[in-house]
């Protein structure tokens, strides 16, 4: 006789069958991957320095903009998040839509980095990019569009070199760091920038990942997974899961002289904002920025509150700026479908009504 | 990539294997022997009792005996293990809440449509917490017993270097030892701010035995290496007992939120469905994310974990310190050493970049 527990527990065995079944083809799916491909965008190799390297992607149309684009990502990650793959990159989106686009590669800073400074960065790195840009493309300015870090980055070279931008993007990127909106900008204020940099030297990657993951720790090292765990049976699925997993842990070291003034000084001190921030002996004036202005940034960015960002539009002295803004998080301003639709063409169309 | 010479017959094997652990799986959970745990047959006429806990566990068993096969047979290393790794983390956790959760269930179905007495409440209360407790240490970890564990090695080894006479060392921990227990019995009836208590009475314990042992004065030929290794276990002490404090943070978080969670789902009327699961842990997932970002933001919480910080930073500096100390002898350069030819190559680079700039600049005007 088939009891009341007969079909309860069959009923349950069925439901981790199919468990087990997608559990393993899971499995499977991920053992065979020992790397997955990212930046597929085709590209080539402008100039190497340190650690640093230039690329230039390879256009694809006719019709280019005559001013060059330089994109400054982060220190923190690899700038690859922008091409992470086929469809999901904003430089091919830019790139097709026929922006010349050049793109700074940090590299991995190693132990002898750790006495490179902003000023290392902006006026050493950045600034020779600039240079050879304009040298290559016969021009007196450059767009440059910065990324989170690289578009602290880019507003202080902007600032201290307005003759040398003819417009500026800045997207995701922190400017007022005195909020309490954000829990990275509640625990820098009272971190020992002096302590981490004499002891460590370097920050390691491995220690910024631990405090990202701490923002919203149920989800990033538990839901994340356990949704994951649904759709592990489908190959392009885990390779997507897994591409993205190898970005997020990609985490070069920072260098050591450069955290200290950015923990100080911005994070702590909000300088850039007073107009009390001093970069090679120079004060960083964000009046200077006279240039058009395009600020992106993130609705539900949880590692740079959106009112760090919005905030450039009431310090800069340009009058034609806009802002732009998505639905969507820190990193899926790069890998969303909602931006994925919206964001390369509109940073197109605001380079190319002012390629003149 | 490199696989096992043998990994095809492997492979082809892993089906057979499969389906017979799958059979003994059937087997155990054959009517006939349901006779263990609340899976224990009842009057059929009832309805199913709740939970399938043990049916859970054989299947993570056994899917975790396969699954190390397979790990065996891939190729060590690469990004997909790797990941794969985390994954199987989460669902440890996860399995850790469904259990818990088909606990609940059963625990709550007799108070299913009405309200219960304060004190039935709280036998219940009790149980729930007892049994979430198997969630808090699988979720958060398990960090402070194991960091009390490593400064009782350190302890011992002092006591071993004959100095457990000493009747001002033992009395704190005597101490310590009669208090902990009442410890113990506020959390488990559900004062979390009891978590901290122990912590901050453990402190006490350790700064009054082992932080006092350290400050003995060494003497003789050997005194210096002595006393770097003093202000090395020193440094160790502090920063192994400050991080139980922080872990306490996080564990008194996980009650908290296991309070407000039992608040939200009390009134749910759950089966024991996956859908219904689903739903739990929504509010699980939620609840939590919600109560750590409420301690995350806390002033008191921030100062903690820049103190745990800086008592880190001390002992590597102290350890960096040590092993310098230790190279010497050899003939390969510290750490110290490496950082002054470091700094002299990165000023020389600039310098160079400087006058390959201003040479730049004279040719260009010279050709002009």
């Amino acid at each position: 006789m088939v009891t009341y527990y007969d079909k309860e527990i069959a009923g349950i065995v069925r439901e981790l069958e199919k468990i087990n079944a997608k559990f393993f083809k899971g499995v499977e799916n991920m053992m065979g991957i020992e790397d997955v491909e990212v930046a597929p965008t085709p590209k080539e190799e402008i100039m190497a320095r340190d650690r640093m390297k230039l690329y230039h992607y390879l256009p694809v149309t006719d019709v280019r903009t005559r001013t060059p684009l330089l994109i400054t990502y982060a220190l923190v990650n690899r700038q690859y998040m922008m091409d992470l793959q086929s469809d999901r990159s904003l430089i091919q989106k830019l790139v097709k839509e026929g922006v010349e686009t050049y793109i700074i590669d940090w590299g991995y800073a190693r132990p002898m980095d750790k006495y490179l400074t902003m000023e290392d960065y902006i006026d050493g790195y950045m600034n020779d990019c600039v240079e050879i840009l304009k040298k290559r493309h016969n021009v007196e300015k450059v767009n440059m569009m910065g990324v989170c870090q690289g578009g602290t980055f880019s507003v202080i070279y902007a600032a201290l070199y307005p003759e040398k931008v003819k417009n500026l993007v800045v997207m995701v990127a922190p400017i007022d760091f005195h909020t309490n909106d954000g829990l990275l900008n509640i625990w820098a204020r009272s971190m020992d920038p002096d302590k981490m940099v004499d002891t460590l030297g370097n920050i390691p990657g491995d220690f910024m990942n631990l405090g990202f993951l701490m923002l919203k720790p149920f989800q990033l090292i538990f839901d994340k997974y356990v949704g994951f765990m649904e759709s592990m049976d489908q190959k392009p699925v885990v390779e997507n899961f897994v591409r993205m997993e190898k970005w997020i842990f990609d985490s070069p070291d920072q260098a050591g002289e450069t955290f200290r003034k950015f923990i100080k000084d911005l994070y702590q001190e909000n300088k850039l904002i007073k107009g009390e921030f001093e970069l090679g002996g120079r004060k960083v004036n964000l009046k200077n920025i006279k240039m058009p202005v395009l600020n992106i940034y993130a609705e539900q960015d949880h590692l740079v509150p959106p009112v760090c960002s919005i905030a450039l539009m009431d310090y800069i002295g340009s009058e034609d700026k806009h802002m732009l803004s998505f639905p969507v998080g820190h990193i899926g301003m790069y890998v969303s479908g909602k931006s994925q639709k919206t964001l390369g063409p509109s940073i197109a169309k605001f380079l190319k009504e002012r390629d003149y | 990539m490199e696989f096992p010479e043998n990994m095809f017959s492997l492979w082809m094997e892993l089906p057979g294997k499969l389906a017979e652990q799958w059979s003994k799986l059937y087997k155990n959970f054959s009517p006939e022997n349901l006779t263990f745990g609340f899976f224990k047959k009842q009057d059929e006429n009832k309805s199913m009792p709740f939970g399938n806990l043990s049916l859970y566990e054989e299947w993570m068993k056994m899917s975790g005996e396969t699954l190390k096969k397979i790990m065996d047979m891939a190729p060590s290393g690469g990004l997909g293990p790797e990941v794969f790794g985390k994954v199987f983390d989460g669902l440890k956790s996860y399995f850790a809440l469904y259990e818990f959760w088909s606990q609940f269930v059963k625990i709550m179905a007799p108070l299913r449509g009405r309200t219960p007495t304060t004190e039935e409440w709280k036998t219940v209360y009790e149980k729930l917490s007892q049994e979430y407790r198997v969630v808090l240490d699988t979720v958060i970890g398990r960090k402070p017993p194991e960091s009390l564990e490593e400064i009782m090695k350190l302890q011992g080894k002092m006591i071993g270097q004959g100095i457990e006479f000493l009747s001002w060392f033992k009395s704190p921990w005597t101490l310590l030892s009669k208090q902990l227990p009442n410890v113990a019995t506020k959390i488990a009836t559900g004062d979390i701010s009891a978590v901290r208590e122990g912590f901050s009475l453990w402190h006490t314990a350790v700064t009054d035995t082992i932080g006092k042992l350290l400050h003995i004065p060494s003497l003789g030929y050997s005194r210096e290496y002595e006393e770097k290794q003093k202000e090395l276990t020193e440094a160790y002490v502090k920063f192994a007992t400050i991080l139980p404090a922080f872990y306490s943070e996080f564990y008194q978080a996980g009650l908290k939120a296991f309070d407000k969670i039992l608040e939200k789902t009390k009134d749910i009327p759950f089966e024991n469905n996956p859908e219904s699961f689903k739903k739990f842990y929504s509010i699980w997932l939620q609840t939590n994310e919600d109560t750590f970002y409420d301690l995350f933001k806390r002033e008191e919480f921030t100062k903690l974990m820049n103190e745990v910080l800086k008592k880190g930073l001390d002992f590597k500096k102290k350890l960096d310190q040590n092993i310098s100390k230790f190279l010497e002898s050899l003939s390969i350069p510290n750490r110290e050493e490496m950082d002054d030819v470091y700094k002299t190559i990165y000023e020389m680079k600039k310098e160079i970049r400087q006058i390959s700039k201003d040479l730049q600049e004279i040719k260009e005007k010279i050709n002009r």
